[in-house]
């Protein structure tokens, strides 16, 4: 990292956005390759022909999704995917919407199993915030990319592991309660 | 060195997301304690029409025909299968169970239809069968909630169940053991 390599406070800001981007593909694109059948059903349930297709276009999704959010925190490619994010989102919100429409009652699955509320309005907010997302990352300045690298890959981590603890609540509380243990000879 | 260090970080936070994925899939394929009462029991029927195969099969089941399969008769009348459409329907796990297919026995199809769209049921294989002329046509299956194998098309073995999680075990259970079967003979 050159002295003249030094990330501005607008460069921490945009490192911050592609994290969360990032943590947000990572987390539902992991969700999709390990657990497609239960959005598979969801998206089905508003576009009944997707249910012929089974669940590998759900997998080769979270896929793309994976290789958006590595890309996004590649310092070159970081333009492209923000752009395929924003195209993304677009899609998520289109979706919801639909649900909305259609009166989904089925699970969504967006992120796993844990995702238990029907596509709707969440999916819509999610979606338009990967858009605007998208469009902060397409009109900021261009950023070193060695610390745009170190920094958002960091913070990626970060959210990641958070997002993960929350999504997983119900499954950790009870592994972190105590429970008395009675000492026998 | 340190943006290899970051991204190591970050391989090692995806394998976390993995294994809370995979703790996930986990919890919602084995019985849950905590929830309503219902019994776990897996009972067996004893029906003569084990190994038969449909002369034809109805629309949404025709999938069945082809590798392995399970059928939950269900009928929109009783209490227990109203259990078990919502087990199935709200526990994701049991909506990624792609062999699985749902029959409603009802009274006409309107009841049918009805209790597959109160369920959320639309999405999964069925097949309103009604007052459950093929299922008893072709199995003699005259009772609900029951779980109907196949393997091929062939009817395998049939279960009065009431928890589809403990009825998932009881089938990978009868699979593994038939698939052991054959190697101890050979041995």
């Amino acid at each position: 990292m050159g002295r003249d390599a030094r990330v501005t406070a607008a460069g921490w800001e945009i490192a911050a956005v592609s994290a969360l981007t990032a943590a947000v593909l990572l987390s539902a694109g992991v969700a999709k390759i390990l657990s497609p059948g239960v959005l598979m059903r969801s998206v089905a349930e508003v576009f009944p022909p997707f249910a012929r297709l089974g669940p590998l276009p759900v997998r080769v999704f979270g896929s793309i999704e994976c290789a958006m959010a590595i890309s996004l925190l590649a310092g070159p490619a970081r333009v492209p995917a923000a752009v395929a994010a924003a195209v993304a989102g677009g899609m998520f919100a289109i979706l919801g919407g639909l649900g909305r429409a259609r009166g989904s009652a089925l699970p969504c699955g967006c992120f796993g199993v844990g995702s238990r509320r029907p596509l709707g309005w969440m999916n819509v907010a999610t979606g338009a915030v990967l858009v605007l997302a998208g469009l902060a990352e397409t009109t900021a300045r261009p950023v070193p990319a060695g610390p745009y690298s170190t920094a958002s890959a960091l913070f990626t981590a970060i959210a990641v592991v958070c997002s993960g603890c929350w999504a997983s609540r119900q499954l950790i509380g009870p592994l972190l309660r105590t429970r008395s243990v009675t000492a026998e000879g | 060195m340190l943006i290899v260090l970051s991204f190591a970080v970050l391989v090692l936070a995806i394998g976390v997301l993995v294994l809370f994925a995979m703790m996930g899939e986990l919890s919602a394929r084995v019985p849950q304690g905590g929830g309503p009462e219902r019994s776990t029991v897996i009972v067996p029927l004893e029906t003569e029409r084990i190994g038969h195969s449909p002369g034809h099969w109805p629309p949404g089941l025709s999938h069945l025909k082809q590798g392995d399969g399970c059928l939950l008769v269900l009928s929109s009348s009783c209490t227990s299968c109203q259990d078990v459409a919502m087990q199935v329907t709200r526990n994701p796990g049991h909506l990624e169970w792609q062999e699985m297919a749902v029959l409603v026995s009802a009274f006409d199809a309107k009841t049918g239809k009805e209790f597959v769209s109160t369920h959320g049921l639309g999405p999964v294989p069925h097949y309103v069968d009604e007052r459950g002329s093929w299922v008893t046509g072709e199995f003699s299956i005259r009772q609900s909630p029951v779980a109907l194998t196949f393997s091929g098309g062939q009817l395998m073995a049939a279960y009065s169940f009431h928890d589809v999680a403990a009825l998932r075990a009881a089938i990978s259970e009868t699979r593994q053991d038939a698939a052991r079967q054959p190697e101890r003979t050979g041995s």
